[in-house]
This record gives C-alpha cells, sequence and structure tokens, in this order.
C-alpha cells in the first residue's frame, strides 16, 4: 500500500517538475532520482580522477622540470618561457615544433579527405552490387588490414614501398610491369613522398572498417524511396544521387564532425616507424615531436607538456567551430 | 530495481577500491632506513662472512637456498633473453637462493624507456643501461654509493672503482659529484689485453676481399685504396652464394647514424672523439661536421654510389635490416663498431662462412697517421646501479660483492668446469671445438649463459691468480686455437696473431677523452644544440650521399647555411668549461 502510493506520488511530481521544459535542480528532485545519481557516481569519479585529475600535469608545461626533484609541486616556475620557446620560429627548436604542427595538419587532412571520399565510394559500391557472396568476398578483404597490429602494417608498407630486389612490389609494378617509372623510386627516402604515404597507409588500413556504418545506414534507407524514383524513371546513378547520399548525409556530417576532434591526431606508428633521418622534416608529426623532445631527449617534459596542451586547445577550437556550423547548416549537432 | 541497485553498489566499490589502489602505489619518497634483515639464528654460511664481521661490525645478507630473495633488475642489453631453464640463473637461485626478476629492453629503446621510468618514478632494485648520457643519475633514479663504499663492507666492488673514483663521480654540477653507477667494461685489473677487437671504431671489409687481391698490405691504407678492393671484388664476383653483391652499406638506422658520420673525424685521423675533437694542431675542441674532410667524406660516398657500389637502402635500413644485410654474406665492407654488428659475425661464423667474416681496417685521407684505436676506454656512464627507492641497498651491494668473487666471475664468463671448459696439466683452461661451437649457438647461450645479466654486470677484467684471463677471448691460447683454420690462415698471412693488430697501438689519451661521454654533463640548452646539429646533419648528409656530381656542390652549401643557423658555440663553451674542470681536478 505504502509503495504504491509513494509511486502515485513520484509520478505526479515527475509530471510537476520533470517533464517540464527546464527541471529544476532542487534538493527534492535530486532525492527523487538517487538511484540514477548514485548509479552515475562511479563514473563521474572515473571521468574526474582519470581524466581530470591528471590535468593537474600540466602545472609543468609552466616549469623547468626536473624529474631528481620527484615532486611536481617543488620545482621552479618559469610561466610562459616554455610556450614563447616553443612558439618561436627564429630559433631551431621552434621551427622544428611549427613544422611539426604543419606536418600533423597535411598528413591529417590528407588522409581525413581521402578516407571520407574513399569510405563513402566504397560503400556506395558496396550497397549497388546484388551478388551477396561477392559482396561479401570484397567486405571481409577490406576488412582484413584493419585487424592487423601497426607494427606489422607499417612493415608491410615499408616492404612494398622498398626497392624490386627486397620485395617492393610497388616499384615492381610501375616500374617492371608497367614502364611507368624509369628507374625504380625508394619512396622513403624522398620526404616529398611521405604525406602520401601516410594517407594511403591509413587507407589501406581502415578503408574497409570505415564503410560499416555507411553500410549500416544505408541499409536503414526505406525501399520504397527506391521504387518511386525507379517509377519516375531514375536510372542508378540518380537514385545513388538523390536517395542514398541525401539519406546517409546525417551520418556524414556527425562522422565528419567527430573526425575534426581527431584532426591533430595524425597518427604515431606510421610515422614513428617509418620516419627516418632522411625524411623527418616531412614525418615528424606532433606526437612524434613531443616522444623525441619531450621524453627521449634529455627527459624533457615540460616541453612536451607544452605541445600537448597546444594540441588540446586547438583540438577543442576545432570541435566547437565543426559543431558551430554543422548548426548553422541546419544539420544534426553531436552536442 | 534492486538489481541495479546492487551492480550500481558494486560497481562503485570497485571503483573506489582501484582508485585507493592507484593512490596506494603512488611514491613515498623520503629515504627508508633499511630493517635489520638478517636473521643470526640461521645457520652461517662461508668464514669470510665471520672474518669480515669481525672486522667492520656489518653482517652481510644470509644468502642461501635456506633463505630466498627476488631481486628485481632492468637490463640494458643486445644479448638475447635467458630461457626459463637457464643453468647460470638456476645455479644463483640454488646457491644463492636469489631469484632475478629481470625486465630487459634493447639499447635502441633504452632512452625512452629511461624516460617513462623516471616519470613514472617507479624503479627495479637494480638498473644496468648501457650509455645514457647521465639521464639516469641526472633523472635521480640511482643511489649515491659513496657512503656505502666507505665503510669498507664491499671490498672488491670497492676495488672496482677506487682507481677511476675521480673520474666515475664527475658530474659537472647538475647533481651532486659521486659514484652513481658501476663501469661494466674495460675495468683492468693489471694491463690490457687485445686479442678481440672489441672497442674501436673501423672500416671493416670482408676476409674474402683481401684473400681474393693476395693479402695486399692494409697498413696505412688510404679510402681510396679500400674502396678499390671493394669495386675489384664486386666488380669479379657480381653475386656471392646466389645474393647480388652488396659493395659498401651504412648502418644509418635511428639513433646509430654517428656510425656513419663520425667517420669524417677518423678518416683525418682523429680518435673516437665524437662530435668535437680536440684540433690535432691548436687544441682548441672543435666540431668537424662541415670541414674539408667531413665533405670529402661524403663526398667519396656521392662517388661509390655513382659507381653503384653503395647499397641503395643503406639510409632507410633499420639496425635489423642492416644485420640480415651483414648475416647474408653478400656486403663487402662498411663503417662501425665490432658490437654492433657481433650477432651477424657470430651467425656468419657459426655457419662456418669465416671467409664472409670481417676483418677491421683504419683507411684514412692521404695516408694520414690513423688514429682510430685509444685502447679500450672504460664508459663512466654505463653499467648497473642501485635504486634510490630501494628498500635494502646494502643486500643488493652484497650480492653485487658476491658476483664479483673469482667463483662466480668463472662461472658467469667461462660456465661450469667439465661442462663448457677444461682445465688442462698446467691448470690453464681450455675448450673442445664442440664447446667453442655451442658459444656461437644463440639457442645454447639463452639456456647456458647469463649473457644479458653478465653484460650490465660489473666485471673483473685481466688475468685471474691462476694465469687465466677471465674468459676464452682474451686467453692466448684458447684464442688463436678457437679461431678455426681459416682465421688462422688468415692470420698468418698478415703475419699477426690477433685482430686488434690490425690497429695502430693505443696513443695515450688525455683524461677528458672522449667527449661524447661529457654529453650528460651539458645545459639543456647545449645539449639541445648539439641534438639540433644532429638533426641537420643527418638527412644532409644522406642527401648528399645520393646527390650526383652536378647537385652536390649546391647541396653542400645549403647544408653549410644550416648548420650556420645553430649555435654551436653555446655547446663548444661548455664543453671547454667542462674540459678545464676536469683538467684541473685530475
Amino acid at each position: 500500500m505504502k509503495t504504491k502510493e509513494k509511486r502515485q506520488k513520484r509520478a505526479k511530481f515527475n509530471d510537476e517538475h520533470l517533464h517540464r521544459a527546464k527541471p529544476q535542480l532542487t534538493w527534492r528532485n535530486i532525492w527523487l532520482q538517487r538511484e540514477l545519481i548514485i548509479m552515475s557516481v562511479p563514473l563521474l569519479l572515473y571521468i574526474i580522477f582519470f581524466r581530470y585529475f591528471p590535468i593537474t600535469g600540466w602545472a609543468m608545461a609552466f616549469q623547468n622540470y626536473k624529474p631528481a626533484i620527484r615532486n611536481v609541486w617543488d620545482q621552479e616556475w618559469v610561466g610562459l618561457t616554455n610556450f614563447q620557446n616553443l612558439l618561436n620560429n627564429n630559433t631551431l627548436y621552434g621551427q622544428m615544433f611549427l613544422r611539426s604542427v604543419r606536418n600533423t595538419f597535411a598528413q591529417s587532412l590528407l588522409s581525413m579527405a581521402l578516407g571520407f571520399v574513399c569510405a563513402i565510394g566504397l560503400s556506395l559500391l558496396l550497397n549497388e552490387v546484388r551478388n551477396r557472396g561477392f559482396k561479401r568476398i570484397i567486405q571481409n578483404i577490406s576488412y582484413m588490414p584493419h585487424f592487423l597490429s601497426w607494427i606489422i602494417a607499417t612493415g608491410m608498407i615499408a616492404t612494398a614501398l622498398s626497392l624490386p630486389q627486397s620485395g617492393g612490389f610497388i616499384n615492381i609494378v610501375l616500374y617492371e610491369w608497367l614502364g611507368i617509372l624509369k628507374e625504380p623510386i625508394q619512396f622513403l627516402n624522398h620526404p616529398q613522398y611521405f604525406w602520401g604515404i601516410v594517407a594511403g597507409g591509413q587507407l589501406w588500413k581502415s578503408l574497409g572498417w570505415n564503410t560499416i556504418i555507411y553500410l549500416a545506414a544505408m541499409t536503414a534507407i526505406d525501399p520504397q524511396l527506391y521504387e518511386a524514383a525507379e517509377i519516375d524513371g531514375a536510372n542508378r546513378w540518380r537514385k545513388m544521387w538523390h536517395i542514398t547520399l541525401p539519406s546517409i548525409k546525417a551520418t556524414i556530417v556527425i562522422l565528419l564532425i567527430m573526425s575534426t576532434g581527431y584532426m591533430l591526431e595524425s597518427g604515431f606508428e606510421i610515422q614513428y616507424f617509418l620516419g627516418g633521418s632522411v625524411n623527418k622534416e616531412m614525418a615528424e608529426n606532433i606526437d612524434i615531436f613531443v616522444l623525441r623532445y619531450g621524453i627521449q631527449v634529455r627527459s624533457q617534459f615540460h616541453i612536451g607538456t607544452v605541445a600537448g596542451i597546444m594540441k588540446t586547445i586547438v583540438a577543442i577550437f576545432f570541435v566547437s567551430a565543426a559543431n558551430w556550423l554543422a548548426k548553422v547548416l541546419g544539420s544534426e549537432r553531436l552536442v | 530495481m534492486k538489481l541495479k541497485k546492487v551492480i550500481a553498489l558494486l560497481l562503485a566499490s570497485v571503483m573506489a577500491v582501484s582508485l585507493l589502489a592507484a593512490c596506494g602505489s603512488s611514491n613515498d619518497g623520503g629515504a627508508t632506513t633499511p630493517p635489520a634483515q638478517v636473521d643470526t639464528s640461521s645457520t652461517g654460511q662461508v668464514d669470510t662472512q665471520a672474518v669480515e664481521e669481525i672486522q667492520t661490525g656489518y653482517v652481510p645478507w644470509d644468502f642461501g637456498p635456506h633463505n630466498p630473495v627476488t631481486i628485481t633488475m632492468w637490463i640494458v642489453t643486445n644479448s638475447g633473453e635467458p630461457a626459463a631453464d637457464n643453468k647460470i640463473h638456476r645455479r644463483i637461485q640454488e646457491e644463492l637462493g636469489v631469484t632475478l626478476d629481470i625486465e630487459f629492453t634493447t639499447t635502441d629503446n633504452q632512452d625512452m624507456r629511461i624516460s617513462t621510468m623516471l616519470a613514472g618514478g617507479q624503479y627495479p632494485m637494480i638498473m644496468g643501461t648501457t650509455h645514457n648520457d647521465a639521464l639516469m643519475t641526472a633523472g635521480g633514479a640511482y643511489l649515491r654509493l659513496d657512503d656505502y663504499l666507505a665503510t669498507g663492507n664491499w671490498p672488491l666492488l670497492r676495488e672496482h672503482v677506487e682507481p677511476h673514483i675521480r673520474k666515475l663521480s664527475y658530474r659537472a654540477g647538475e647533481v651532486p659529484d659521486g659514484f652513481y653507477q658501476f663501469p661494466n667494461y674495460n675495468r683492468w685489473y693489471g694491463p690490457q689485453i687485445q686479442f678481440e677487437d672489441w672497442s674501436a671504431p673501423a672500416f671493416w671489409i670482408q676476409k674474402a676481399v683481401l684473400e681474393d687481391a693476395g693479402f695486399p698490405n692494409v697498413d696505412g691504407i688510404t679510402v681510396d685504396e679500400y674502396f678499390e678492393l671493394i669495386e675489384n671484388y664486386a666488380a669479379k664476383y657480381p653475386t656471392i652464394d646466389g645474393v647480388p653483391t652488396v659493395g659498401f652499406t651504412l648502418d644509418f638506422s635511428e639513433g646509430r647514424q654517428w656510425s656513419v658520420t663520425n667517420n669524417a673525424l677518423q678518416l683525418q685521423g682523429g680518435a673516437n672523439w665524437g662530435g668535437a675533437f680536440p684540433d690535432l694542431n691548436t687544441g682548441v675542441i672543435r666540431h668537424y661536421i662541415t670541414d674539408d674532410y667531413a665533405k670529402r667524406w661524403a663526398q667519396k660516398l656521392m662517388e661509390i654510389n655513382q659507381k653503384g657500389l653503395l647499397d641503395p637502402e643503406a639510409f632507410t635500413a633499420t639496425t635489423d635490416q642492416f644485420i640480415a644485410r651483414l648475416s647474408s654474406g653478400a656486403v663487402l665492407g662498411f663503417p662501425h663498431q665490432r658490437w654492433a654488428f657481433g650477432l651477424a659475425q657470430d651467425s656468419l661464423r657459426a655457419e662456418e662462412r669465416y671467409e664472409r667474416t670481417y676483418v677491421p681496417l683504419m683507411p684514412t685521407f692521404d695516408g694520414i697517421a690513423p688514429h682510430y684505436s685509444t685502447g679500450q676506454i672504460m664508459n663512466v656512464h654505463q653499467g648497473m646501479g642501485i635504486s634510490v627507492d630501494a628498500e635494502n641497498p646494502e643486500m643488493l651491494l652484497d650480492f653485487l660483492e658476491i658476483m664479483m668473487t673469482e667463483y662466480w666471475q668463472k662461472l658467469l664468463f667461462w660456465g661450469i668446469e667439465g661442462e663448457d671448459y677444461l682445465v688442462d696439466a698446467d691448470g690453464s683452461y681450455y675448450r673442445t671445438q664442440q664447446m667453442r661451437d655451442e658459444q656461437y649457438d644463440a639457442l645454447w647461450q639463452a639456456s647456458n649463459q647469463a649473457r644479458a645479466f653478465r653484460d650490465q654486470l660489473p666485471k673483473f677484467q685481466g688475468l685471474w691468480p691462476d694465469g687465466n684471463a677471465d674468459s676464452a677471448g682474451f686467453q692466448g691460447r684458447e684464442f688463436f686455437d678457437g679461431l678455426g683454420e681459416y682465421d688462422q690462415n688468415f692470420l698468418t698471412a698478415y703475419n699477426k696473431q690477433y685482430w686488434a693488430q690490425f690497429f695502430n697501438d693505443a696513443y695515450e689519451m688525455p683524461s677528458f677523452y672522449p667527449i661524447w661521454q661529457l654529453h650528460g654533463m651539458l645545459s639543456v640548452e647545449a645539449s639541445l644544440a648539439n641534438q639540433m646539429l644532429d638533426e641537420i646533419q643527418y638527412p644532409y648528409f644522406a642527401r648528399l650521399a645520393l646527390a650526383t656530381p652536378d647537385t652536390f656542390e649546391s647541396v653542400w652549401e645549403e647544408f653549410v647555411g644550416q648548420v650556420a643557423l645553430i649555435d654551436t658555440q653555446l655547446y663548444l663553451d661548455e664543453i671547454n668549461v667542462i674540459v678545464d674542470d676536469i683538467l684541473a681536478n685530475q
């Protein structure tokens, strides 16, 4: 009897307060939602301790950090000096950082553009394939590289790009079979190819996997639309253009917004394992810079931290901008 | 509803516990007083222990199977890891009750591992590194051991470091001067023995090349003559055992590029100083990165590349690929130091392709007197040290002290008598051919030698009182008998007894030699300036070597222009201050 009363009371309250346009934060409100709140506490703690608490380490960015002094708060404070040093284009150090920023943007823009266009293109093509067996085979083959670890993938890429005598099949195809090249090219010896290698390598590895989400979106399209279009005399191209693409537009926009957040993540392994002294100027991105100058060379953790902070700030800016743009365009928003 | 509550509570408690665990493991810094650790009631071990006790009042840890203890260790080595059934590790466990729990890192990953270790602030009890530019000491990972050794409780360890204590303790102010790390190589007890060829950089050449040329005189060989030998052989034999012949290759993998660029110094008659050296005429310390000889060295590489003698993938190969290339037996020559390609040499020997192994040469430009060899110089920034957080450093020192005894050194470096070596009527150690062959077998090594562990261990080098050397490689007769027929004939053809005779006699080097060992003392700014110099030099060096005669000059001009942007003087000034300081103190 008592519980029933309670339940009715709460339902009434919910109608009055919670289902209004703007629920109010009151003690009563909190009490009524106590189970939900308690359940969210562990996750909240997780976020606080493992995502926000480590940010205190950003203090290093304003210090001349020495690992021998083992407490972060006992270090020498230097204000914004580290930021100034890193953004100074007159020092070689600054130049290297700015170069790594340039490489990061170029590599990730290239990978993103190529990845998007190809993934959408491949899913459109796969969607049109009527032979199920053939479709499955193609899909499975294109997924496969996704399951390789990067260390193996980079090994394969390095071999593919090497000279014919070392098993470089790209040179074998272009030079020995097709005769497009006058002589075999050592792609990794020439910095100008590196951005392309990054984009191509990431495309090869993730293309099949990235089509999954588009294909899933396509299955949700109402077949009646196609039937109607067919009656109106639309051919396959027209149906793709006027029905399939607009129907997955929302998915495309969401994925685009999400990927802008990763704009500064141009990858790590491919640059780390394929970048050498020769092609470093085009290979080194921010992550590699952090590793080399923030960790490897004389344990300069503060330099790594500064680079990391700047990366975060730019990433936040990009996500907000993309989100705002989506809003302006009247599309779906993520946040 | 009830279930959800339970799950939520469970989740919450799991979170809380894991958080506590994460916080609890963080470091509490501060000095710890060692707990009383000796159980006096247990059966006493050896007499020496009792003697020591009387002299100093110090009671060493009671090692033995009745008192098991685990020692955590981190070791940087290129030697393979021991197998689970390794007989030496088992022996340590059975006789001393010590289980060695070792984490291994390969040398190319060392600096990164050091930094992550410093960032994490958690150290294993004993840490043994190869040359690390004093990163570990500067990062405060090693315990300062002066006060411990001063007690006299560890006489063998003290004897190991005492003659060199000033050099070992010099820190140029970054951390308090003091002794932190036991050197692992080239602490000689008595005169150096030169049978092996471990220390010096060299231009290596396949023995078959010299044999084919009729064992030409190679003393005072010039760079041109060196490459001529290679060119002739490559023209005569376009393939070796079915593999296309590679005239000359390089180890330009990340972190090893100096093995190529530093040759500009050796080619002009310099020793293995590093990136800067005291000018032979003026004595002033200077860089040689853009001097005439550096240009000629790059030009030489460009020339041999034009002739098709340079390995086309020399600049992109990783260390492993480099080793694999040498192991194929098809590479005729390359510049490097012996330790860096030991694996390739061993595997060629194991295949009994002796004529494909390498012999060191010392070419110079214009017949300048070569100065490749400086004798075997102790590196003061490598070897084992004890963690600042070790709860019981005395026990760890006791363990290292025991490892320094003749019994354990012989067990580690010679092996077990009857199994790994035999003793002849004069008490001299020797091996049968089968025992020698086993030494080069990587699988056998994993089960029968504590290679990685002994690599970083402070070690006795020289002759034991019984007349035997510390290891077979330094035992005169055993060294020559172990060479195999091909190598014996090869040496005889040159009227030499061992490989180091292909080098110059060692000069007396100044106390601040070599400069690359001083890099750990530089300020961050100066070491960055030096780092930048490398960053500029490496890609340009590759471009110069791969240039054509038409473009070489313009690439060189561009390179010199880039180098001029770096404040190299900052680095040279600091090095000069440190050198003056060392000269004034020693």
